[in-house]
This record gives structure tokens, sequence and C-alpha cells, in this order.
């Protein structure tokens, strides 16, 4: 009995008939500790050099990451709360805002409320496709247009500085001409052709409400793109010359604005100038 | 307003919609967040992963392979539980983290019907699955799965050998597998109810 048993002992351990199911299992036990990502160090680097010697390894791999996910499903649904959403928000419409407006990255504005949810997917712009029909409607645009701007006649500014603190800097600029709803509010919108920039100068303007921003729009064939929010004086937005029709403001809430305006525009520039003498 | 597809959507997100990740998040958030409170049990810390598993996802959509399949949920899930994880063994467990594979090669690898087959696996298909473990292989992989644990601290803290506990995970995932292809057999090919078709293609 006792013999039987140290040779079946010696069988298993040490003559190695089944030492290919035991290389089998050890590398079954390390492909099911990776596909639940529980390797250390050194079991990730076996495990790597294995994968690549092996393609069936590999494949068993990938099935079990896929029952591992599928393990996700398991937990109870929970509902987190409401600044989560918002948060996430804030920091990816700020991502997008200052992502170059001239790319096609930026979306359209949903004609309800942003916060709905699920932009159609005729309104995601799509390489090589005809551009979606604009979602801000044409009345608030003539209407901000007609209340708050005179187009015509201005102030033509030939020169801007753009810091007050710094020896005076010329540049060659572009100039819009454009009015301000309020009188007291002055307001200069150049185009720096160099740096390609547009840059608004403002004085006077008023504070925003409590809990709202400024926020900037560049207009292009009616859709407004989110390009910031205007916490100083001065705002400026890297943009090719031609590429928007008008420059907008308004009114949103604050910390970082809206996915889409909210609010009419409390201004609105066309971006249609003359260019100045070369300084 | 038409609903988009998950894929509609994770295209849309890789091309810089905000709107679009946001329509990712209304859609999953119940179950992300689900996942990660499950593995943190802490509702700030589970907001943190979740968080950082949608920032992920805006950062990295233009790395989901659509041609290699459907199943954006099962990225974002996955996502969310990697990061639940960190978390945890950071914050709660004050472990080191564990060390990941590389994916894309490996994802490769992965027949397209599994593809298909996990992105339409619903919760009740899972919670069914693993409720036919048996307990010791269901304690041993929720251990992993949802704590983090890898085969020697589960041992440690089941005090159980390291030898055992790994067979209970190998077995309980053979198990599940098989399950799972009871349910959907365009997965099976060729094998007996064991699974060995999976064991014998470990060489």
């Amino acid at each position: 009995m006792v013999a039987a048993s140290i040779r079946r002992w010696y069988r298993v351990n040490v003559v190695d008939p089944t030492v290919n199911d035991r290389n089998d299992q050890y590398h079954e036990d390390l492909l099911g500790a990776a596909a639940f990502g529980t390797l250390n160090a050194a079991e990730a680097a076996e495990v790597e050099a294995y994968l690549a010697t092996s393609a069936p390894a590999r494949a068993a791999l990938a099935e079990l990451r896929m029952i591992a996910g599928g393990l996700t499903l398991v937990a109870n649904e929970a509902r987190p709360s409401p600044g989560l959403r918002n948060r996430i928000e804030q920091v990816v419409m700020a991502d997008a805002a200052w992502a170059s407006p001239a790319q096609g990255g930026l979306r359209p504005v949903p004609e309800s409320n942003p916060n709905d949810g699920i932009v159609p997917l005729s309104t995601v712009p799509v390489a090589g496709s005809k551009r979606p029909a604009p979602l801000w409607r044409p009345y608030m645009w003539a209407a901000a247009a007609a209340l708050l701007l005179a187009v015509v006649t201005g102030v033509v500014l030939d020169r801007l500085l753009l810091n007050d603190n710094d020896p005076a800097t010329e540049r060659e600029s572009i100039a819009f001409n454009l009015t301000t709803p309020i009188p007291e509010l002055s307001a200069a919108l150049t185009y720096d052709a160099e740096d390609q920039i547009f840059i608004l100068k403002t004085e006077n303007m008023p504070p925003a409400p409590p809990d709202h921003v400024y926020q900037v729009w560049l207009i292009d064939d009616g859709i407004p793109q989110p390009v910031g929010v205007m916490n100083q004086s001065t705002f400026t937005v890297p943009a090719p010359r031609d590429a928007y029709q008008a420059l907008a403001i308004t009114v949103e809430p604050a910390p970082l604005g809206s996915a889409g305006p909210t609010t009419d525009p409390f201004f609105v520039a066309p971006l249609t100038g003359e260019d100045t003498e070369e300084s | 307003m038409s609903e988009l597809n998950d894929v509609d959507l994770i295209q849309a997100v890789a091309r810089g919609d905000a709107t679009a990740l946001m329509s990712l998040y209304d859609r999953y958030n119940r179950l992300a967040f689900g996942l990660a409170y499950r593995i943190l049990g802490n509702p700030s810390l589970a907001e943190e992963a979740v968080q950082d598993a949608y920032l992920q996802v805006w950062n990295r959509a233009s790395s989901f392979d659509v041609s290699r399949g459907s199943n954006v949920r099962g990225w974002l899930m996955t996502i969310v539980h990697n990061r639940s994880i960190d978390i945890r063994r950071r914050d709660i467990d004050h472990k080191p983290a564990h060390v990941a594979l590389e994916d894309a090669e490996h994802q490769l690898s992965v027949p397209d019907v599994w593809h298909d087959v996990s992105a339409t696996l619903t919760q009740e298909t899972m919670r069914s699955a693993v409720a036919t473990l048996p307990l010791d292989q269901r304690r041993t992989i929720e251990l992993a799965f949802f704590e983090g644990l890898s085969h020697g601290e589960i041992a440690e803290r089941e005090d159980t050998p390291l030898g055992t506990v790994k067979g209970r995970m190998r077995l309980g995932l053979k198990k599940l597998r098989t399950v799972l292809i009871d349910q959907h057999p365009q997965l099976g090919g060729d094998q007996d109810s064991d699974g060995r078709r999976f064991h014998s293609e470990v060489v």
C-alpha cells in the first residue's frame, strides 16, 4: 500500500506523464488572473511572454476577458448624485470648447435642452457630408441683429494693444464694425492675421447675473460653436478668418456655460470687416 | 430625436462630440456607478471611479475598434472596473496596483461571435450563470473580480491553500464559460460539457 502510494506520488510529481496537463493548468491559472487584472509584475511579464508565442492562449485570454466583462453586469444598478453628471459635462465641454473650432469635432446644438441626451445622427458632422440644417432658429439671429447691432456705421480701429502693460505692440489686424447694446459699453473686435486669432476687447461690460457667465460663440452656417467663457475684458479665440460669419455672446449658467445657447444673444458681431493698413 | 446606438455614439465621441459622451453617460451611469459602488462600498469613491472612467472614454474613444465588435458597454464597464479596483487598492486596501497587460493585440484574437454575444449579455443571464457556481468557486471569483485580489491574496484571506484557490478560480471560469455557451450555442464549436476545448487550447 505504502509502496503503491509512493510510486503514485513519484509518477505525479517526478516522472511527468501529466506534466503537460500541469503546465496547462499553470498557464490557465495565469490567464484567469490576467482576465481579472490581478497579476503582479512578474506574472504579467510571464504571461506576456507566453501570449507572444501561443495564439490559442491569446484566444483563451480574450474569451476569459469577455466572461470577466460579463461579470460587470452582476452588480446592482445604482444612481449616482446629479453632481457627477455636471462634473463630467463641465470637463468635456471645456475640453471641446478649446478644441479648434475649424475642425469638425464640435457638436452642433440640439434643438431642446442640451441635457436631453442624444444628438440625432443627422446633426453629427460626417466627413464629406452636407452640413446639417442650422438648429439655431433664424429669427433669434435676426432679432438679435435688429435689437443689438448697427452694423453699417461704427468706429474702425486700425491698431490694437494686446496687453496694456506691455510696450505698444503693433500688429496687422482686421477690424470689425460694430456697436454695442449698452451705450456705456465699448467693444472692439479684431482679427490678428499673423496668429489667426480673433480678439474681443470690451470696456464697462456689465457683470453677468449671479451664477451666470458670458459665453462666447462663433457662428458657422447658423450653428453656434462654443469657444469659451468670457471672464475678463479681453477674450481671444484662435480660428481661421473666413470660417465663421459672426461672434455672439450669451448669458449662460456658471461656471463653464452650456452645451448650446440657452438665452438670446446679448451681443452679436458679424465677422465682416475692413482690412487696415499694414502696420 | 432619434436614438443613436452605442457605436454611433462612441464614434461621435471620438470626433470630440461632448453631447455624445453625455448620452453614453445617461445610458450607462447607473450600471457604471452600481459596479463601482459594489467594488468600493463608498459613494464618493465610486463617483470618482465613474468620472475617471468616462473621462478616459472621452480621451480614448478613438481607440475603440468598431471593426472588431460593437460592445461599447463592455468596454466602458471594463474601464469602470479597472479604475474601481485601482482606487480600492490605493485608498481602501493600501496595496500596490496590479499590472495590466497590453490590450489591443490580444483583443484581435477574439472570435467575432464572442464580441457580439458579450454585447447582448444581460444582467439576468450573468446573475443566473454565477448562481450556478458552487459557493466556493463563486466566492473566489467574486473576491478576484470585485475586490481585485490575486490568487495569493485570496488564499491568505480565506486561509485556503493557494492551489485550492487557483483550482476554484479555474473551475469557476470554466463553468461560467460552459453556461454561457449553453445559452449561446454559436460560441461552442467542438467541446464537451467540461469545456475541454478551452482546456486543451491552452498549450
